[in-house]
């Protein structure tokens, strides 16, 4: 609904308007302090995980050149009996967490597989990598989710700014301009229907 | 030397044309694609075994394996009694043994009987071990009942040593040492010069495996000694040492200072942790000890065994290459971890 469907030119009208304008700009503020905020976090965020993922494919390469190796060396039938070996334990919890009031969805790590002693040399530390990095990837899985949230808050912010920088403040100055101007031209006139009859009575007197 | 020996040694000399040719094994490893592979190694001895497989990397190995098995059967076949005795427990339960070890990391895990069953190397049983009776055991503690009345029976106590600590290992180190202890018997009727030859290649297959499952535990314990009873069998590579491997403050000292051939065996890990590396040095030395052996004697025990060698060996690097093959893995790479085509480059 425009705001300028049901005006009415009345001072109490008009310190109604004013109040609103007041709020709405206050409010505008804080809505440019959050894209700000939010800004600067998915700026933050964007380098972290640029940092993380090149970390990831990096291990990704050592661990796949490790698996490679091993496999060379013992044998798929092998490699694929002491993968085996591992019990499958890993839990996740999916916990909501929040900035700036973005909810988020936060991984906890409840329970991991134990591959200590459970491995042939050649793959325990092949093991252990492939752990870390399914721990990174977890990690980074949650800082994606979050960073996009995050842009996806930005962005919503950021309309609601331009909205009411450009369209619902206008608008509400318009309408708080015109209601002045009313009161104005109706307090002119009343001031001159004063005068005007002032001078008639005076005149008959005379 | 027996007629019994001079067949067998013949037999070998003739089986000999079975190993695939310096020149076709190049053309194996260089080979375009895993396609290329199998086309060239079809015009091989391996023929017949490859014929009745998929044609991927894993029924490559099933096939080569099972190759190697027949081949095995045939040797033990012609052989006089007491070299038999000796293969047959050298390789055969090797083998067991290996697939032992796969049944107890699956029952471990709990992992389907079939899958556990599609990891074991094709194989009658050599000894008493019924391989069925054993996968359907419910439990480690089963699986250790179930191998009481057999020469497997001290798995019972590596068992409990691995509910103890956690780990897995030690069952792998108690079998290896049934093993060793079971070859040492029908050694002492091979020639002294033989038992000398199989004698070293065991002990430096069980210390090498002590000292990476040594460097494991160090890595892994933060340097936090354990129990001797982990180690149950060590020959030249003394407790002292791998205590001072695993505390860890002079590891790498510890590992330079090592005699022949371990320093050689060993040296990957201390210059590249390059673990893999020491399993494919130990199979080349196991390699080199048999053909040097075989320089020595070729019409005795050392033509027999450096053939077997030499069969294990190139099977292994088939394997490796059909999987490197079908998985596009660099030329260079597939090289360096295998056995023959480096001591070819090296010739």
């Amino acid at each position: 609904m425009s705001v300028l469907s049901g005006v009415r030119p009345t001072k109490g009208f008009l310190l109604e308007m004013q109040k609103r304008l007041s709020f709405i700009e206050k409010g505008c503020e804080f809505l440019k302090l959050k894209r700000d905020h939010l800004a600067k976090e998915l700026s933050v965020s964007l380098d972290v995980l640029r940092g993380r993922r090149d970390k990831i494919n990096e291990q990704l390469k050592k661990a796949y050149d490790q698996i490679v190796t091993a496999h060379l060396v013992l044998g798929p039938s092998e490699v694929r009996s002491e993968s085996r070996s591992i019990k499958k334990t890993y839990e996740i919890d999916l916990l909501p967490k929040s900035v700036m009031g973005v909810r988020y969805p936060s991984i906890k790590i409840t329970s991991r597989s134990k591959i200590e002693g459970k491995l042939d040399p050649t793959l325990s530390v092949t093991a252990n990598l492939m752990q870390e990095i399914f721990e990174d990837i977890l990690r980074l899985a949650e800082f994606e989710a979050r960073a996009e949230r995050v842009a996806d808050e930005l962005g919503k912010t950021n309309r609601k700014v331009n909205a009411l920088e450009n369209v619902v403040l206008p608008s509400y100055k318009q309408v708080i301009k015109l209601i002045q101007d009313k009161l104005d031209e109706e307090s002119l006139e009343e001031l001159v229907r004063t005068k005007l009859i002032g001078g008639a009575i005076a005149r008959r007197k005379e | 030397m027996s007629p019994g020996l001079a067949y067998a040694v013949v037999r070998c000399h003739s089986m000999r044309a079975d190993l695939i040719p310096p020149n076709t094994f190049k053309s194996v490893v260089e080979a375009v694609d895993f396609g290329k592979m199998i086309e060239i190694l079809s015009e091989t001895s391996y023929k017949d075994e490859l014929s009745n497989f998929q044609l991927r990397a894993a029924g490559v190995e099933r096939a080569l394996n099972l190759s190697f098995v027949k081949r095995l059967e045939h040797i033990i076949g012609v052989s006089p009694k007491e070299i038999s005795n000796f293969l047959s427990v050298y390789y055969f339960m090797g083998l067991e043994i290996q697939n032992l070890k796969r049944i107890v990391k699956g029952k471990y895990a709990g992992i389907p009987t079939n899958q556990i069953m599609d990891s074991l190397i094709p194989l009658r049983p050599y000894l008493s071990v019924r391989f069925e009776s054993l996968l359907e055991a419910e439990n480690l503690d089963e699986l250790a009942d179930n191998l009481a009345a057999t020469i497997y029976a001290p798995v019972k106590t590596a068992v409990e040593l691995c509910r103890e600590y956690d780990v897995l290992w030690p069952i792998d180190s108690w079998l290896n040492g049934i093993y060793v202890h079971q070859v040492l018997e029908p050694i002492s009727r091979l020639r002294p010069d033989d038992r000398v030859t199989v004698k070293e290649i065991l002990q430096t297959q069980i210390d090498v495996e002590n000292l990476l499952a040594a460097d494991n535990w160090r890595r892994e314990s933060g340097g936090q000694v354990p129990p001797k009873d982990l180690f149950p069998h060590s020959y030249r590579i003394s407790w002292d040492i791998l205590v001072r491997l695993i505390e860890g403050a002079d590891s790498g000292k510890v590992l330079q200072g090592l005699d022949p051939p371990y320093d050689d065996i060993m040296l990957p890990l201390l210059a590249e942790e390059d673990r893999a590396l020491v399993r494919r040095n130990l199979r080349a030395y196991v390699y080199a000890v048999a053909e040097r052996s075989r320089r020595r004697n070729d019409f005795g025990f050392p033509c027999i065994f450096s053939l077997l060698a030499s069969f294990e060996v190139e099977k292994d690097d088939l394997v490796s290459i059909a999987w490197g093959k079908e998985r596009g893995v660099q030329l260079e790479k597939i090289i360096k971890y295998a056995v023959l085509p480096s001591y070819s480059n090296k010739e």
